[in-house]
């Protein structure tokens, strides 16, 4: 394991991860983001928490993961930063300018600033545009010049490593892992500062991860880029995140430097989580600790009151029915948080877990 | 070709008899653009009780293999051989490859949404499996049965699930319907194709745990298909790594991920991100897999390989057993010239 405190930064190491610097400002800063959809459930209507009170910052040229599991709320938050999805209510504010009281005409030139690129780049890119074409219509609509235009083609293309005549291509001649790169150009082709990645390289096989990672890895450094990096798999995610949070149910759980949510998780669910990605090492993971979740994540519908993971928590008491426990500092580092009345390494957890007694009434409805 | 250098059973397997017996299976797809070739002469051995886990990435040929040998290809070419316990079932009559398939042999299928019916209740499709071996068993004995396997599978209520349509259900628990229809009759030997790979990571975890618990108690042998490495690492005593068709390195899971001997195997493993270590993250290896309508001369891995030589292009490596593991390649693993 890397020892951050020993490892010295080498600056041509894309994976150097920048300390976090008392000293940074926050590019971007989400305060009390809530999302509810308004669905129809057996003919009745009902609130789809997907994302409530969500705050965190994100700070110039780092990145920061949202991790967590199907329907945590992950891809909402991400969206309704760029209000692809208007939020309920919330503050982003995004170099000291709330995004979410903006109108349309300014919205569109604040997105300038903030690109998204998504998980299947076969459904994201233009099917009959050339990769040219796409590359230099962002530019159009943000009023580039077009000689201009055509000189940052060129240049996009190399920045992501692949070369001039694949231009002239369209996506289906691409292999998925090109494809992703064509994906990450465009959404740099006005400068962005900040770049969600929504699943980025989930949809990729084993080897074209590796390969698309490292480029956005080094594309940081080189364009001093802030990212947002959506994920599930908590393996790559450890490769790029400077910070993470773990969310679970629409809220974050736990928050903090990768190196401390990974090594001293103080959430149940962040070690419920870690402990059930396999390790590709079998002497590792025979001696791991690991803990198998029992039961079902509850719906979004109907949230659990006081703690939403209490039903499937083994230190859940009377206090996490009652009270929502807020962030807090763990003392373990900066600006590591936990929501939990009961913080604590995962020494006490059970190897398997009983029902906890709610469980069927959350989940059988 | 004929097997030069060693019989496939890998170093380290049990002593007993395969329960299953794969020689040479090759299976070909007749498409537009010419014959597909989708495997090209596997061998493989399962025996009693173990978990044997067969790896590599999309179309490679891994779940092809089991089909063909469950005789779930339609339109394929399929020969060489497999057996079950002596019983040849390539080219066997359907009516009794029925009772082979689903009784003694069965298999649990990735996405449990399209491999259930929409329009029966778990209750009703597990009867079907179990009727469709036992025409004498009694509705209420099915149901009975039924409830019990739910049950067997950690599904909550089981009683009432019984009656669920599978949309009433959560990803983890229609995939443990699809393990309680593949256990339904007892079978000895239960296939498991990507099991967990549409499933979140903490119910994968469930899932995983369950099979394990189930291949224990039951004595099962287990064949794992699988692209996840990880998964290997934690639930499988042996792995075959296919790759263009072909199996290019097998052993025991601790030798294998210890000591890789084939540059493909090698190159898997190395550009896995790991939970436990930052920053390791390569791009091991280049290019991508050959298409099985046009594969290259000689090893199939050949023009992505770190390590080829001209001979590499030249002929195609045979499986030769190596102090580690069972790989082939020319370069790691040169064939005693046997004439």
């Amino acid at each position: 394991m890397i020892d951050p405190a020993t490892t010295e930064p080498a600056t041509s190491d894309p994976f150097v991860v920048a300390r976090p610097d008392a000293s940074a400002e926050p590019i971007l800063s989400v305060r009390h983001l809530v999302k509810e959809f308004r669905v129809r459930e057996r003919s009745r209507h009902a609130v789809v928490h997907a994302v409530s009170d969500v705050s965190f910052d994100v700070l110039a040229g780092q990145t920061l993961a949202l991790v967590g599991e199907s329907g945590c709320g992950k891809s909402t938050t991400g969206r309704c930063i760029l209000r692809l999805t208007e939020p309920t209510s919330g503050q982003v504010v995004f170099r000291g300018q709330d995004l979410v009281t903006l109108g349309a005409k300014e919205m569109r030139a604040a997105r300038r600033h903030l690109q998204i690129v998504f998980q299947d780049p076969q459904a994201s890119l233009h099917p009959r545009m050339t990769v040219r074409r796409m590359l230099a219509e962002p530019m159009k609509v943000h009023g580039e010049p077009p000689d201009r235009v055509v000189a940052r083609v060129d240049e996009l293309i190399s920045l992501v490593q692949l070369r001039p005549e694949h231009l002239d291509r369209y996506p289906h001649e691409f292999s998925g892992g090109q494809r992703q790169r064509v994906g990450i150009a465009r959404a740099l082709a006005i400068s962005p500062a900040l770049l969600v990645l929504d699943e980025p390289v989930s949809a990729l096989d084993v080897s074209i991860q590796a390969e698309v990672v490292r480029l956005l890895a080094d594309l940081r450094t080189r364009l001093h880029l802030a990212y947002i990096f959506i994920a599930h798999d908590l393996a790559v995610v450890r490769q790029i995140a400077d910070r993470v949070a773990v969310m679970y149910l629409g809220k974050i759980v736990e928050i903090g430097a990768a190196d401390h949510v990974y090594d001293t998780p103080q959430h149940p669910y962040t070690q419920a989580l870690l402990s059930a990605v396999p390790i590709p090492d079998p002497a590792v993971q025979e001696s791991r600790r690991r803990i198998v979740l029992s039961g079902e994540l509850p719906s979004p519908i109907d949230p659990p009151s006081g703690c939403r993971f209490r039903t499937r928590c083994w230190r859940a008491e009377q206090r996490c029915t009652d009270v929502e426990p807020v962030l807090a500092r763990t003392g373990l580092g900066s600006d590591h948080q936990v929501a939990c009345h009961f913080p604590g390494d995962f020494g006490d957890a059970p190897s398997h877990l009983e029902p906890a007694p709610t469980f069927d009434a959350e989940a059988g409805s | 070709m004929i097997e030069q250098a060693v019989a496939p059973v890998p170093t380290g397997a049990p002593t007993a008899e395969p329960i299953l017996r794969l020689r040479d299976l090759r299976v070909t797809f007749d498409t537009v653009g010419g014959p597909a070739r989708a495997v090209r002469g596997v061998s493989l051995d399962v025996f009693p009780g173990e978990a044997v886990a067969v790896v590599g990435e999309s179309g490679s040929g891994k779940s092809v293999t089991m089909l063909a040998t469950l005789g779930l290809l339609r339109g394929a070419a399929v020969s060489g051989s497999a057996t079950y316990r002596g019983t040849e079932l390539i080219g066997l009559a359907p009516s009794r490859l029925r009772h082979v398939r689903g009784a003694k042999i069965s298999m649990v299928f990735q996405d449990p949404m399209t491999s259930l019916n929409p329009v029966l209740t778990v209750g009703r499709q597990l009867d079907m499996v179990m009727r469709a071996h036992n025409p004498d068993m009694s509705k209420k004995a099915t149901r009975a049965r039924a409830v019990d396997l739910l049950d067997q599978v950690a599904i909550a209520q089981a009683a009432r699930r019984c009656d669920a349509y599978p949309h009433e259900l959560s990803g983890g628990m229609r995939q443990r319907v699809m393990i309680a229809m593949a256990i339904a009759n007892e079978p000895e030997v239960l296939i498991a194709d990507e099991p967990t790979t549409a499933l979140d990571v903490t119910v994968q975890a469930q899932i995983m745990d369950l099979l394990g618990r189930l291949q224990r108690e039951r004595q099962l042998s287990l064949v794992l298909i699988t692209h996840d490495l990880g998964v290997v690492a934690g639930a499988a005593d042996r792995l075959a790594v296919m790759y263009a068709g072909k199996l290019v390195e097998h052993g025991t899971v601790p030798s294998v991920f210890a000591e890789p001997g084939h540059p493909y195997t090698r190159g898997l493993l190395a550009c896995l991100p790991r939970l436990d270590r930052r920053g390791e993250m390569q791009a091991a290896i280049p290019g991508i897999p050959p298409s099985p309508l046009s594969l290259p001369p000689g090893c199939p891995f050949a023009p992505r390989c770190p390590d080829a030589v001209t001979a590499c292009t030249e002929h195609e490596p045979v499986l030769v057993r190596t102090a580690t593991s069972t790989i082939a390649c020319s370069v790691h693993a040169p064939a005693a010239v046997v004439r």
